[in-house]
């Protein structure tokens, strides 16, 4: 008599685990439907993703092409410095002795006359102001500015900074025709709007003019 | 004794029996759903690492155009306002898409976007630097000649250099009583999309600097 009982509960649960698995069945057409939903969705963003990778291929290109254009247009040194005041881009610098790529990764200081660095590297120029109101017309001039000029006091970048660079094979020995005279414009690029609280410091962009 | 064989024997085998037929009942009646339902996750799988592996190229190209490129567009338009002069981009018809420092004739640079560079550009000059109407004089001529041009679509090294022009400022009359004028040299490039020596090239506008000469006449 338990026996027979016994036998009859687990049929009992049996049954209902094969109903379950019924329902689960009946439902597996709406899961197939909302997975194909899924895909559709998928090859949408699919799409869209390929769409702009195109458009930021066009931008890319059309961006270099303004780039360089503007630096071929203007007969100056152009540089960019990180925010270690090393270099990361170097245009017409040959008249140093330079080839552009020889430059990248070398400290700003390379091409500065020992006598002047003191006078245009931000280091140890801004201690020497520390606590003294300058105001636009006296800001100090500095080669590794950071100054921008969408900032509303925007002349306080540097302009017509005069220094004297070296070329590559100067020593102290050299001649004069080692020395090259310039001016310096230079103003630091951020990571964001000016206006943005969270910007970070990215580095220098500057043109040097000969003189 | 034949109760106690049939209840330990046949029941169960009745049950299994039973289970086994709805079993095999359900495997076959469910059987291409399942195929299916296979399938598709297969290729949901499929497309979504596609999707993502795209989105993960995306963003490599995204942070390559990020400020921690020392060529990005925040450098590019500081580049723009520390070039001594003025710094313009023109669109294919002749306006400004982006002019900096022009300040020295009483502009905002917001305000000439959008219009065309004729605004900065004194009258007795305009038409001595349009290309349209440069071209048409140098129709006949021969092609060494190298007309200069505002607008200019050549590249390099056919680009215009040394461009004289006057310039004009916001209040040209008080300027012109004080006997002070603005002179500047151009130099202007074309910008073009893609290989410049290919017919698939696309114009897309001007790019050029002023450098200014003021009061040249009292020079």
């Amino acid at each position: 008599m338990y026996f027979s009982i016994i036998i009859v509960f687990f049929g009992l649960i049996m049954l209902l685990i094969i109903l379950q698995d019924r329902k689960f069945k009946s439902n597996l057409p709406y899961i197939i439907s909302d997975n194909d939903n899924q895909l559709e969705n998928l090859k949408e963003l699919t799409e869209r993703l390929n769409a702009a990778e195109k458009k930021i291929n066009i931008f890319e290109k059309q961006f270099e092409e303004k780039y360089f254009t503007l630096i071929n247009l203007i007969p100056l040194g152009v540089y960019i410095l990180n925010k270690d005041g090393l270099f990361t881009f170097v245009r017409n610098f040959e008249f140093l002795g330079w080839e552009s790529s020889e430059l990248l990764g070398k400290h700003f200081s390379i091409i500065i006359h020992p006598d002047y660095i003191n006078d245009v590297s931000r280091d140890i120029v801004l201690p020497k102001y520390k606590g003294r109101l300058t105001g636009s017309k006296n800001a100090p001039g500095l080669f590794d500015e950071r100054r921008t000029p969408f900032s509303d006091d925007q002349n306080r970048i540097t302009q017509n900074l005069f220094i004297c660079m070296i070329h590559k094979d100067w020593c102290q020995s050299s001649d004069c025709s080692m020395v090259k005279k310039g001016l310096v414009y230079s103003a630091g690029y951020y990571d964001s709007i000016v206006r943005d609280p969270n910007k970070g410091f990215s580095g220098t962009v500057g043109v040097i003019k000969l003189t | 004794m034949f109760q106690d064989i049939f209840y330990m024997i046949c029941w169960p085998l009745i049950w299994v029996c039973v289970l086994l037929s709805i079993s095999i009942h359900d495997y076959f009646s469910h059987r291409h759903l399942l195929l299916n339902f296979n399938k598709l996750n297969s290729d949901f799988r499929d497309t979504l690492d596609t999707t993502l592996q795209e989105l993960k190229s995306l963003t490599v190209k995204l942070q390559k155009n990020d400020v921690y490129e020392p060529m990005c567009e925040y450098s590019f338009n500081t580049l723009l306002y520390i070039i001594p002069g003025i710094s313009f981009i023109l669109d294919t018809d002749g306006n400004f898409d982006l002019i900096t420092n022009v300040d020295i004739l009483g502009w905002k640079s917001e305000d000439l976007i959008g219009k065309h560079f004729s605004k900065i550009i004194h009258t007795d000059y305009v038409n001595e630097i349009k290309r349209e109407n440069v071209l048409l004089k140098y129709k006949n001529t021969s092609p060494t000649e190298q007309p200069k041009i505002f607008d200019e679509r050549r590249t390099s090294p056919r680009i215009t250099q040394n461009l004289h022009i006057q310039l004009l400022h916001k209040n040209t009359k008080e300027i012109e009583d004080a006997d002070m004028y603005i002179y500047g040299l151009v130099t202007s490039s074309g910008r073009w999309f893609g290989d410049i020596n290919s017919d698939d090239k696309e114009f897309i506008g001007s790019i050029g600097i002023i450098e200014i000469k003021q009061n040249i006449n009292q020079d």
